[in-house]
């Protein structure tokens, strides 16, 4: 649990820094920003128009086909570099495109195809579900428990102040599942449908969240898995099942990085009575130890939509992400001075951490003790 | 006489590729946004038409017209028309109403804007602008425009930049070849102040039904006409196309249009009202910006658009204040972060309590962090 090592005079002050931080950043956005999101996304649409064109490429050369043209490593090739690309162009659309601007990041450009309330991401969750878990839920009550329900996802035990209950044996199972259908957990988590198991919402009260959710998928699976693999003809199938592998490396990554967000070792949870009358240099203070970053390259960066620096993306969700990395410097210096942790490692060892912390959980506590693996 | 203007319809490709079956294999962004990130041109936004500019011709020493190359999404207006601009300046999106100036058979629309002292957009479009930047523009809408059944005579009158719808008419009519008597009265505040006066002269000189009144406020007593409006100005521009008096010897005003500064068309309408023609006059209002602010000076109300009522500004966040007015916008965090209450501000000022930012215009703003700083209009 959080307790809290600064009196609250340090928290006031350290509030006051953080802010002065936001608050320079607010005010140096312009046309650097614009430029940058207007070039990610342009290059997004690039690579997603010339990866389905790789992938129909790729079918002339099917041996199958018995044509001229037969040819296994061009074939291979193409539809490899196609599918991949794909899953990268969703990953971008999804992550340093999707999330940030539906965080409102890019509001102030005044320009609805960057706006938050219009624009719409190429995956299963309807974009204004995803602003209210995800924006609101989680971002204001990070990792407070009973109140963040990213903690777990409600199918899994990812802290061990959640009750351990046998069903959680099957942890490491239930958050393979959720990696390979990352979207589908992401599609209906505003949906809340462990309350409608549990009873505490009734069937009517959840349809028009699951609707709306189906709807959007059908949008999304109709356009990857018939529409498109429809275009090939006989060749449906392959079509598909390079649709579908792109789809797979897009959850499979997205999981990736958002697990090590918040759940490696050491990072913090709290208990719902911090949110009683806290302060703006508490609620910092908790997204500080609540979060933990990922270290890596500039493209690196850009592949996480700059979830990689969580910590910055919790102080500040709203501004451009672009700017974490810079930000970081300044948010790193005033940690030291107050002495709070900065949780930052390698993808190796946070994700190790992370799949050691399911494992773990999967079992009841007297098994773990009160220490978690580091 | 009907005026028929040029219409062009939205160009063959577009129709063919904006289909539901395109967009389906788009979704969810649609095929719109694909073709924009190959040519900014090929957008298919009709309601952000994407336009080059192809013209700049200074028209005094403080206003310029902008041609404007629009794409095929652009179909036509009616004289007297405006459309929204929208300039990115430093990243961000300024959108501002411009009437069109020029005659609405041409292929390319055209507005002219007077640098304003404290006009931010349109002292940008007078020093900044250059031919070939790219802006968007609306559809354009307004209702300040002439009947389908052009009558005989008309009457303009107009001071400052309000020429520019009167343009766009005046031009029109000419090039349909309209043959019926036009009388433009028109203030400024002196000859090098005013706009589209060489133009104005030679549409003078070459239709005789035209007559031409130009009127300066700074101008010497001694002159027949000068100051600013007033009953005798009304009677000399009538003077000009017999509208005065029918053969039965009762008054009778032509159809007037009349657009310029809120005191203009108080008096304008004032005179009409007295000579009991206010059915006769078609006015178009030009908002003066907002000048100073005054932060703790709370006053002011708030009015809900689509909940059609409005309240008393009590100089709390406008999330607080339409909740205690029995509203429930959607809202989250209520501290600036999760922009769930964003919502769309119509008109008006209000400062960011976080940042002390502030935001003029129609513009997005979180409802949460925002107070009025006077009037202010929400579409909630």
């Amino acid at each position: 649990m959080g307790k809290i090592a600064l009196n609250a005079e340090q928290l006031a002050n350290f509030g006051e820094e953080i802010d002065a931080i936001k608050q320079t950043a607010l005010l140096q956005r312009g046309a650097r920003d614009a430029r940058y999101i207007k070039r990610v996304v342009a290059f997004q649409r690039a690579l997603a128009i010339a990866s389905r064109i790789s992938i129909y490429a790729a079918l002339p050369f099917l041996p199958s086909l018995g044509l001229s043209l037969a040819s296994w490593p061009l074939f291979w090739t193409l539809i490899c570099a196609g599918s991949i690309g794909l899953g990268i162009a969703k990953i971008l659309d999804n992550m340093e495109i999707g999330h940030n601007i539906i965080h409102g990041q890019y509001d102030w450009m005044g320009d609805p195809r960057f706006h938050s309330k219009h624009y719409d991401w190429d995956t299963n969750c309807p974009s204004e579900q995803w602003a209210h878990s995800h924006n609101y839920e989680h971002h204001t009550y990070t990792n407070v428990l009973g109140k963040d329900r990213d903690i777990g996802y409600g199918i899994l035990r990812m802290d061990k102040a959640q009750h351990w209950h046998p069903a959680y044996l099957a942890n490491p199972i239930f958050a393979t599942l959720l990696m390979l259908f990352f979207d589908m957990g992401v599609a209906l988590h505003d949906v809340e449908m462990d309350s409608l198991r549990t009873g505490k919402r009734s069937f009517k009260e959840t349809w028009p969240k699951l609707k709306q959710s189906l709807r959007k998928t059908a949008r999304i699976w109709g356009k990857d898995f018939i529409l498109f693999p429809a275009l090939a003809g006989p060749l449906f199938p392959v079509v598909m099942a390079a649709n579908a592998v792109a789809n797979l490396i897009r959850n499979i990554w997205s999981f990736t990085i958002i697990f090590c967000g918040h759940f490696p070792a050491e990072v913090q949870t709290f208990p719902a009575s911090v949110c009683e009358n806290e302060t703006k240099g508490h609620w910092y203070y908790r997204q500080l130890l609540g979060s933990a970053n990922i270290e890596g390259g500039k493209i690196f960066h850009i592949m996480s939509g700059n979830l990689s620096h969580q910590i910055e993306h919790h102080l500040f969700p709203d501004v451009p992400a672009h700017r974490y990395a810079e930000l970081s410097v300044a948010v790193r210096e005033v940690c030291d001075r107050y002495g709070i942790p900065y949780n930052t490692g390698p993808l190796w060892s946070q994700y190790a951490s992370v799949w050691a912390k399911i494992f773990t959980l999967a079992l009841p506590s007297r098994h773990t003790g009160n220490t978690l693996p580091a | 006489m009907s005026l028929a203007t040029n219409t062009t319809s939205r160009s063959a490709w577009r129709r063919i590729i904006d289909t539901p079956l395109i967009n389906a294999l788009a979704a969810p962004h649609g095929i719109g946004r694909y073709l924009e990130v190959i040519n900014p041109m090929w957008s298919l936004d009709k309601t952000r038409i994407p336009a080059r500019v192809s013209a700049i011709t200074a028209e005094t020493h403080d206003t310029v017209s902008i041609e404007l190359s629009p794409n095929g999404e652009w179909t036509h207006f009616l004289p007297g028309q405006f459309v929204q601009v929208y300039i990115e300046i430093d990243g961000r999106l300024h959108s501002r109403s411009y009437s069109l100036s020029n005659s609405a058979y041409h292929q390319k629309p055209r507005i002219t804007v007077k640098a304003h002292d404290d006009g931010f957009v349109s002292k940008y479009i007078n020093s900044e602008l250059r031919v070939g930047d790219r802006i968007s523009i609306s559809p354009a809408a307004g209702d300040f425009v002439l009947p389908a059944d052009i009558p005989a005579a008309l009457l303009f009158i107009a001071a400052g930049s309000g020429i520019t719808p009167m343009m766009a008419m005046l031009e029109t009519l000419f090039e349909h070849g309209h043959s019926g008597a036009i009388t433009l009265l028109y203030y400024s505040r002196n000859s090098a102040d005013c706009i589209f006066r060489k133009r104005l002269e030679e549409l003078a000189q070459r239709h005789e039904n035209f007559s031409l009144l130009l009127v300066y406020s700074s101008a010497p007593s001694q002159q027949a006409l000068h100051g600013h409006f007033n009953q005798h100005h009304l009677l000399n521009a009538l003077s000009t196309n017999n509208g005065l008096a029918d053969h039965t010897g009762s008054i009778s005003l032509p159809l007037t249009y009349v657009c310029g500064p809120e005191a203009l068309i108080d008096q304008v309408s004032a005179e009409f009202e007295l000579l009991s023609q206010g059915d006769k006059l078609h006015s178009e209002r030009f908002k003066p910006a907002n000048r100073s602010l005054n932060t703790d000076d709370i006053s002011g109300s708030i009015a809900f658009r689509q909940s059609q009522f409005a309240i008393e500004n009590d100089g709390s966040t406008l999330l607080e204040q339409a909740e205690s007015a029995g509203l429930s916008p959607q809202s989250g965090c209520r501290m600036g972060i999760c922009h769930t209450c964003t919502c769309l501000k119509t008109s008006g000022t209000v400062r960011n309590i976080n940042s002390g930012e502030i935001s003029r215009g129609e513009e997005h703003i979180r409802l949460c962090i925002s107070q009025a700083v006077g009037d202010v209009t929400l579409s909630l």
